[in-house]
């Protein structure tokens, strides 16, 4: 992973005019800001414009950047924030990312070669409901858990991204993990 | 399980979760290994005597591990170079227009920092004049120099910039035409012309003609003056009875200017 440091460098040789350093910031970031974009939102298409608006948005605020925050924590920001209105937008529509699990826009998963195919519908199938548990919960929750399990980021840096104290990021993910848990369990016993 | 229990089951409420321990914010740490050493040695011999602790640790590895199986099957088939190749070429429109509003900005510099300064003036000069005939038309100025002045409008006001002087015509105390020493002059022949035609005519009769005033003289042994008709004013006396250089004989000036007109 690259060091923060030269994630500033580059922002600042795309401040002072050169045309391809923000490209590079774009393939740097752009493989997590999607998967935080997918986690939030849960389609790919979705995930995709989302992602791409992200990049967008970072380019035009570029010289509102004042390497007060780090590029992560700014990047990640712009991009739950428009997960959020995203969000917003859908369910004003009354769209739910379940409604694509039946359609041919829906997600596609990819089995691992080692499985049998029983095992690939048993994987699918509690993956389906992960995300039905996952797009359950309140947004402050679905973005903490999702920053944490699909970026991989540190307690820090979603506090950093979503300006707050380290103690509230940290009690958001055990309140998501206690609602996860109770809904899978509750999922996972009915169909049984 | 009561019938209250059956029906959140089946609606997919879940069930109510013992009450968790007070050191929540340890286990996460704990859990995603942001701990340091010792508060990781600390909370593991805390989850020795803490039942709680260790069922939700045990439960949220679970969750976790779902969670992660979701990602590795929905981000295994990304592709990169698909979103970098649509967003890094509109990003690299955009930065190139911005490049050449610079290179524009910074050819116009240049070319003042290289030029001559004559070439500078001129250049100066060429751009103030157009700009003030842009004005000028939008404007709808108008510019027009006749014999009364330069003026100039702008399709509002009609403003004169320049007049020349008025000329004040003053009366003058004799005619258009004539000057003083030419009225003397006619005077002076006007006046000869009747002694000459006053002296040529005869002596009992002769009628001075001033103008609109025909006076006749009349001989005091004439029958006219017998029959008392003196309606005649001094003036219409003989010349033969007076002296005809009187002055009283000389035509007035007034009556010389009234047939001069």
């Amino acid at each position: 992973m690259e060091t923060l440091t030269s994630d500033e460098q580059i922002v600042w040789r795309a401040l002072a005019g050169d045309a391809d350093a923000f490209g590079e910031i774009v393939q740097r970031w752009e493989r997590r800001i999607f998967a935080l974009a997918f986690g939030m939102l849960g389609r790919e298409e979705e995930a995709r414009d989302a992602t791409q608006e992200t990049f967008f948005a970072a380019f035009r605020n570029l010289r509102s950047f004042r390497g007060e925050a780090k590029v992560s924590s700014w990047l990640h920001r712009i991009a739950i924030n428009q997960c959020i209105t995203r969000q917003r937008r859908a369910k004003v529509r009354g769209e739910t990312a379940l409604e694509d699990e039946t359609s041919s826009e829906g997600t596609t998963f990819l089995a691992p070669a080692h499985q049998s195919p029983a095992q690939a519908a048993e994987s699918q199938e509690r993956t389906l409901l992960v995300r039905r548990a996952v797009s359950a919960l309140p947004p402050e929750l679905r973005e903490v858990i999702v920053m944490k399990e699909f970026e991989e980021l540190t307690f820090q840096e979603i506090a950093d991204a979503l300006d707050l104290p380290l103690s509230t990021v940290k009690s958001r993910l055990y309140t998501a993990l206690r609602q996860l848990r109770m809904r899978l369990e509750g999922q996972g016993a009915e169909a049984a | 399980m009561n019938k209250e229990m059956r029906d959140k089951k089946m609606q997919g409420i879940p069930e109510e979760l013992p009450e968790p321990c007070a050191r929540a914010e340890e286990l996460v740490a704990y859990l995603y290994r942001e701990a340091n050493d010792a508060e990781a040695q600390e909370f593991e011999a805390h989850t020795q005597h803490c039942e709680s602790c260790r069922t939700e640790l045990a439960a949220f590895a679970q969750v976790r591990g779902s969670i992660d199986e979701w990602r590795q099957q929905s981000l295994g088939f990304l592709g990169s170079p698909a979103l970098a190749a649509e967003v890094v070429p509109a990003l690299d429109a955009a930065a190139a227009k911005q490049a050449r509003k610079r290179s524009a900005l910074a050819a116009l510099r240049e070319f003042f920092t290289l030029s001559p300064m004559w070439m500078r003036a001129a250049t100066v000069a060429v751009s103030v004049c157009v700009c003030a005939l842009v004005v000028m038309i939008v404007a709808r100025a108008e510019v027009r120099w006749d014999a009364s002045g330069i003026s100039f409008s702008t399709g509002v006001s009609r403003e004169r910039v320049v007049e020349r002087t008025r000329t004040v015509e003053v009366e003058k105390p004799v005619k258009v035409g004539y000057s003083k020493e030419e009225m003397e002059q006619m005077v002076e022949a006007r006046v000869r012309q009747e002694r000459e035609s006053f002296q040529k005519r005869p002596a009992q009769e002769a009628t001075i003609t001033t103008g609109t005033r025909p006076r006749t003289a009349v001989a005091r042994n004439s029958p006219q003056f017998a029959s008392g008709d003196r309606a005649r004013t001094p003036s219409q006396q003989t010349v033969a009875q007076r002296d005809p250089l009187s002055e009283e004989d000389l035509p007035r000036l007034y009556d010389l200017l009234g047939e001069t007109n």
